[in-house]
């Protein structure tokens, strides 16, 4: 009788340290993507599968955080979540990167989250820094910027609008300041290509083009005109 | 003779026991303690069936109960096992069940110790799962409110919150104060 129940307790006990350990295993799991979300209130409409949070909403996933005055967003066909947007006065994004010892925070009146890639249209007065190692940054402004993320460490910016606005600080001073109608920057390549109506602040002076691409690790720059924009350098002597 | 004196005393007992039996007044008591009529209530159902309609002459919901009590002094109804179903357009079916419930008036319908609300799909598979403590329906309006602690189950998500109302006819939920949900979500290959 002793040995049966001894059997039952040690069974019991392994089942439940498994569950345990599976649990534990669920939580710390890297292939564990689950979004969190918080707020004050909820409403999900189950015909056509519109969700809605809002009131201090937050959306967290490994390395992410949103947030917002409220996160709407919509479930597929399949029931999985695809899309999610963030509206605020203004709404935040702060992902990091622990590998790259790098920081993006985004400010906007409205961040779209493609969930499934992980690329985000940011809407509206955006705001969008990468701040590397504490000393160097890139920091754009526009209308609207896309950030396709799929590989943290190698973030393609695409932005556009007027004013669209760019700085780049390295070691704690300005490296370049410019403006543009558009944008591309890898923050891998670190290649940085802006177009239409391009004028930018270097070393060399105001130069003004129709295509200028640089390379902030490189340092090497190039300016080619367009149709309707000559490249023009315009130099101050210094007194 | 004191022989004598003795059947006669024997008799006369035996006379007023039978007397008594057939005179004394009688409680019919049932063996089933749960079948026994009281002053709370005028009349009780067993294994019953309520079936709603809207001026259309569509069913709305359908309420079961393993057994129903009517108490004419309070206008309410005491449910034991309650059940409400309410159909969802073909696709499937929204099913409310609790231990204990009380109908008020026919209008609204408190379900209370431990509420259960299930979304079926048309294969009878359960896709969504609500429990709560306490829930109210509004069986005119087909909406239903709670103020305690909610937990939604779904094979896409879960979801917590303290207080809720669902609208069955236009399927929306609402989650009222401190929600948490998590979307399950796979890493991206």
């Amino acid at each position: 009788m002793n040995r049966i129940l001894l059997y039952v307790l040690l069974t019991s006990l392994l089942i439940s340290s498994q569950k345990l350990l599976s649990e534990e295993f669920n939580q710390t799991n890297p292939d564990n993507q689950n979004i969190v979300l918080n707020s004050d209130s909820s409403e999900l409409d189950g015909k056509t599968g519109v969700f809605k949070h809002c009131g201090n909403a937050t959306l967290t996933q490994p390395g992410l955080s949103l947030i917002a005055d409220c996160l709407t967003g919509k479930k597929a066909p399949d029931g999985s979540y695809e899309f999610i947007a963030a509206q605020g006065n203004p709404a935040r994004l702060i992902q990091t990167s622990l590998v790259k010892n790098e920081m993006l925070t985004v400010y906007a009146n409205l961040i779209e989250y493609q969930v499934p890639n992980q690329q985000f249209n940011i809407i509206k007065n955006a705001e969008l820094k990468i701040v590397s190692n504490n000393v160097d940054s890139v920091e754009i402004k526009s209308n609207s910027i896309q950030l396709e993320n799929k590989v943290p460490d190698a973030r393609n910016i695409i932005a556009s609008g007027k004013p669209l606005k760019i700085e780049i600080i390295k070691l704690g001073t300005t490296d370049l300041k410019a403006t543009a109608e558009k944008l591309q920057f890898n923050t891998k390549t670190s290649e940085l290509e802006l177009s239409q109506d391009v004028v930018a602040h270097l070393a060399l002076g105001q130069i003004s083009a129709g295509v200028f691409k640089y390379n902030s690790e490189t340092k090497i720059s190039s300016f080619k005109k367009s149709d309707d924009q000559q490249v023009e350098i315009i130099q101050k002597k210094k007194e | 003779m004191n022989r004598m004196k003795l059947n006669r005393w024997l008799i006369s007992i035996l006379a007023a026991i039978m007397l008594g039996l057939v005179f004394w007044p009688h409680d019919y008591a049932p063996s089933n303690k749960e079948n026994v009529s009281s002053s709370e209530f005028d009349y009780f159902m067993e294994e019953v069936v309520i079936h709603q309609f809207n001026s259309n002459g569509e069913r709305t919901n359908k309420l079961i109960a393993k057994r129903m009590e009517h108490s004419i002094e309070q206008y309410t109804s005491k449910l034991s096992n309650p059940v409400i179903v309410y159909a969802k357009n073909d696709l499937g079916e929204w099913q409310i069940s609790s231990e204990k419930g009380e109908l008020i008036d026919g209008q609204t319908i408190n379900l209370l110790n431990q509420v259960n609300i299930e979304e079926r799909l048309t294969n009878n598979q359960t896709e969504t799962s609500i429990n709560t403590k306490n829930l109210s329906i509004d069986l005119e309006q087909n909406i239903a409110f709670t103020d305690d602690l909610v937990t939604i189950q779904n094979p896409h998500y879960h979801s917590q919150s303290r207080g809720m109302k669902i609208d069955f006819e236009q399927e929306v939920i609402q989650l009222k104060s401190s929600v948490k949900t998590v979307i399950y979500q796979k890493k991206a290959n």
